[in-house]
């Protein structure tokens, strides 16, 4: 496997946009991705859905630091870390647990990957049977799936997808050749712009709930160093946990919706439950390790839908299909079906920034926590703004940069209102952006058995 | 006479050659996953942005098909624009996206495709095709082929499934969804790598590669489409000069490594014809399309 330059470089972004998206509540994989769109048209579709993959690992990496240190969870799947990790911080034993952490997570991602490359050359079958039926059926377990994994009421949840698919069918559709509520504006015949919507009923609602949360955030950092050994024994001493993390971090991943916060959650409940009265109320180190291990081994496993059927399980992977698929013409499942390199290349590729991770995650976990000096609403703010360019740029490359500002203009209004409503909007941007698969496979459904 | 030398002189420098403004014009791209036009088209905006700025300066506008295409030409007939056109546009409903052609409005053609009616490696036969008691569903990626489906003169009935793109097309076909698959590039490599067996071809010549015969020959009497189609950029709106320029840097793209791995990639053909050659191939193909 040869690697380019740009390879490198894609890489290296997801690596910094990966120790972002860890640090920094709120940033998740899915804001990342839409912040370094202007970057995107660089790349190849398969070096981007390397940058993704790194993006994605590291931050799971990442992640349990500010959780452990400050008990801020830098991501959702991170919340066993906050209550594991920083009662250990509290105890005197913060680098037990973040270094068990950077192991635990590099071990269970390393086994993810060469599990799934022991599994490759069997893939290809799934196209015996992965025809419109079984993918519509897929769909609509995986939307069921996000409806009830969903932070709203499932009364709330229904209409929110409703509007979701209602602002994807605006415009000229493709397979009935009319438009549709574009109320004689040109301009929306192709739609409501994408980054548009994404930025504000996705990222900001996101960044307003974060910054309010991170008000109240104590950001001392205080841990002392100790002998490597004590921290490779540790890891030793629980095995069973990492390998229990794994395997249940592996296929829970898999589950659409809620992937990696299901493998630690779950991966964590298990362990407890094993654990039983050996559960040490005041932090307790295995059951940190196996949810840690656990959302690395799903932080991989997360991609496999995605590459090897082309369904996207989780809102950033929706987004990311949409982008090679449009700009890149690749087409995931599909293309993976004759190059199987795709998945290949990806899985060497972690097992190397899973090593880079651990360094992130461990020995240099007290300087990448500077990040936290800065006041966070700065951030948000910066972030915000990088948006709106991500935004302006993409109506840029069209020439239509006052119809795609405008129209997030106009959105940003209900974004705020989901906000102060306290909705989640990941099954509106998640219905919106599978829409246009959804309904060609409902299309097509209807022709195979009329 | 010395100062008259000297004001010539600077009078020639003054109204001398300078470096012209580059050409201002709008390429219609997507935000659709695209058919081939649509790639090509990607790919000569990224290398006018890298190789000729200095000659051509593009404004993306995003038009999503050939109505959009059509629409903003209705509206507004002068703007400066080039415009992936392919032959079968003619083939939808009231010659919707149907353009006049002239030969000073090419900037270039794109590839010429020849199809093929293909299904999966031992899954039919000749025979099936021909048995009039047997539906069979064909996968189809547009309006165009929905309609040429249909009128494949063989005795089995067909059945179109359409499909968004190409590439969505294939990989329903691959799983099953569908007895045969029309009109698809992809079958060339997928006959290489053994996956696909073919009944017959829209090349004139048929394949001999494959022993694959010819459509026009297998079906004398049938017109709707059978040599393929024929795609080029055509220039909407600018003078002969600008067109020469952007012809000009049209032929420097086609000998790209980009271009030319398309070419592989894809099965087009790789020679350029004389102008009079591609306009007979653009509207012998054109008129195969056109609905009667």
């Amino acid at each position: 496997m040869e690697i380019s330059i740009i390879t490198a470089l894609a890489v290296l972004i997801g690596l910094i946009a990966g120790t972002f998206a860890g640090l920094i509540p709120g940033i998740g994989v899915f804001a990342c991705l839409l912040m370094l769109y202007p970057l995107l048209d660089f790349f190849s579709g398969l070096d981007i859905i390397l940058m993704y993959s790194t993006i994605f690992a590291v931050s799971q990496f990442v992640g349990s630091i500010p959780s452990t240190v400050f008990g801020i969870p830098g991501e959702a799947s991170s919340l066993p870390a906050v209550r594991e990790g920083h009662r250990l911080y509290k105890r005197g034993l913060g680098q037990f647990a973040i270094s068990s952490c950077a192991m635990g997570s590099a071990i269970g991602s390393i086994i993810a990957c060469l599990l799934t490359l022991s599994l490759v050359p069997f893939m290809a079958y799934v196209f015996n049977f992965y025809n419109t039926t079984f993918q519509v059926v897929l769909l609509f377990i995986v939307l069921l799936i996000i409806a009830l994994n969903s932070q709203n009421k499932i009364l709330i949840t229904l209409p929110v997808m409703l509007a979701g698919y209602y602002m994807a069918a605006i415009g000229y559709n493709v397979v009935t050749f009319n438009t549709f509520s574009t109320f004689g504006i040109q301009s929306l015949e192709q739609g409501l712009p994408l980054y548009g919507v994404m930025f504000a009923l996705f990222v900001m609602p996101e960044l307003l709930k974060a910054n309010k949360r991170m008000k109240n955030g104590n950001t001392l950092y205080n841990i002392q160093s100790k002998p490597i050994n004590e921290h490779f024994m540790n890891v030793i001493n629980h095995k069973w946990s990492v390998i229990r993390g794994t395997v249940i971090g592996y296929f829970a991943g898999m589950i659409p919706g809620v992937s990696i916060v299901a493998s630690s959650n779950v991966s964590y409940a298990i362990e407890k439950k094993i654990r039983g009265n050996k559960y040490n109320q005041n932090g307790d180190i295995a059951c940190l390790i196996s949810a840690e291990t656990a959302n690395n081994a799903g932080a991989f496993s997360v991609l496999i839908p995605l590459l090897v059927l082309g369904i996207p399980i989780t809102g950033s992977e929706a987004l990311l299909y949409e982008y090679v698929a449009v700009k890149k013409y690749l087409l995931l499942g599909y293309e993976l079906f004759l190059n199987s390199y795709i998945l290949e290349t990806v899985a060497i590729l972690i097992v190397f920034v899973n090593i880079i991770a651990v360094f992130i995650a461990w020995p240099l976990s007290k300087q990448i926590l500077w990040l936290y000096k800065v006041p966070t609403q700065y951030l948000y703010v910066f972030i915000g703004l990088l948006g709106i360019f991500a935004v302006w740029f993409t109506g840029h490359q069209y020439g239509q940069e006052t119809f795609y500002l405008l129209s997030t203009t106009l959105m940003l209004p209900l974004g705020y209102i989901f906000y102060k409503l306290d909705i989640d909007t990941l099954p509106l941007v998640f219905v919106y952006l599978i829409q246009n698969n959804l309904e060609a496979g409902l299309y097509r459904f209807y022709h195979l058995y009329t | 006479m010395k100062y008259i030398i000297m004001t010539l002189l600077a009078l020639s420098f003054l109204g001398g050659p300078t470096q012209a403004d580059p050409i201002e014009l709008e390429i219609s791209t997507s935000n659709k996953p695209g058919g081939s036009s649509t790639l090509v088209t990607e790919e000569f905006r990224q290398y006018v942005k890298e190789h000729a700025s200095d000659k051509i300066s593009f404004k993306a506008v995003n038009r999503p098909n050939c109505r959009a295409v059509m629409n903003d030409l209705l509206k507004n007939p002068d703007t400066k624009m080039i415009v992936p056109w392919a032959s079968n546009w003619a083939a939808y409903e009231n010659g919707a996206c149907d353009i006049a052609w002239e030969a000073n409005k090419l900037v270039g053609q794109i590839y010429n495709i020849q199809f093929a009616v293909c299904s999966r490696k031992d899954t039919l036969t000749f025979a099936d095709l021909k048995d009039s008691g047997k539906e069979l569903t064909i996968a189809v990626p547009n309006v165009t082929f929905n309609k040429w489906a249909r009128s494949i003169p063989t005795g089995a009935i067909f059945k179109p499934i359409p499909y968004e793109s190409s590439g969505q097309m294939w990989a329903g076909f691959m799983a099953g969804d569908t007895d045969v698959v029309a009109g698809i590039v992809r079958w060339y490599n997928a006959l290489k790598t053994d996956q696909v067996d073919c009944y017959f071809s829209t090349n004139p010549a048929g394949v001999s590669e494959f022993d694959i015969p010819a459509a026009k020959d297998m079906y004398p009497g049938w017109n709707f489409n059978t040599t393929g189609i024929v795609s080029a950029f055509i220039a909407n709106g600018l003078t002969e000069s600008e067109v020469a320029v952007v012809r000009e840097v049209w032929m420097e793209f086609e000998k790209t490594q980009s271009f030319q791995g398309l070419l592989a990639k894809y099965n087009w053909p790789t020679k350029e014809p004389t102008l009079d050659e591609f306009l007979a191939q653009i509207n012998t193909s054109r008129n195969s399309f056109l609905p009667e």
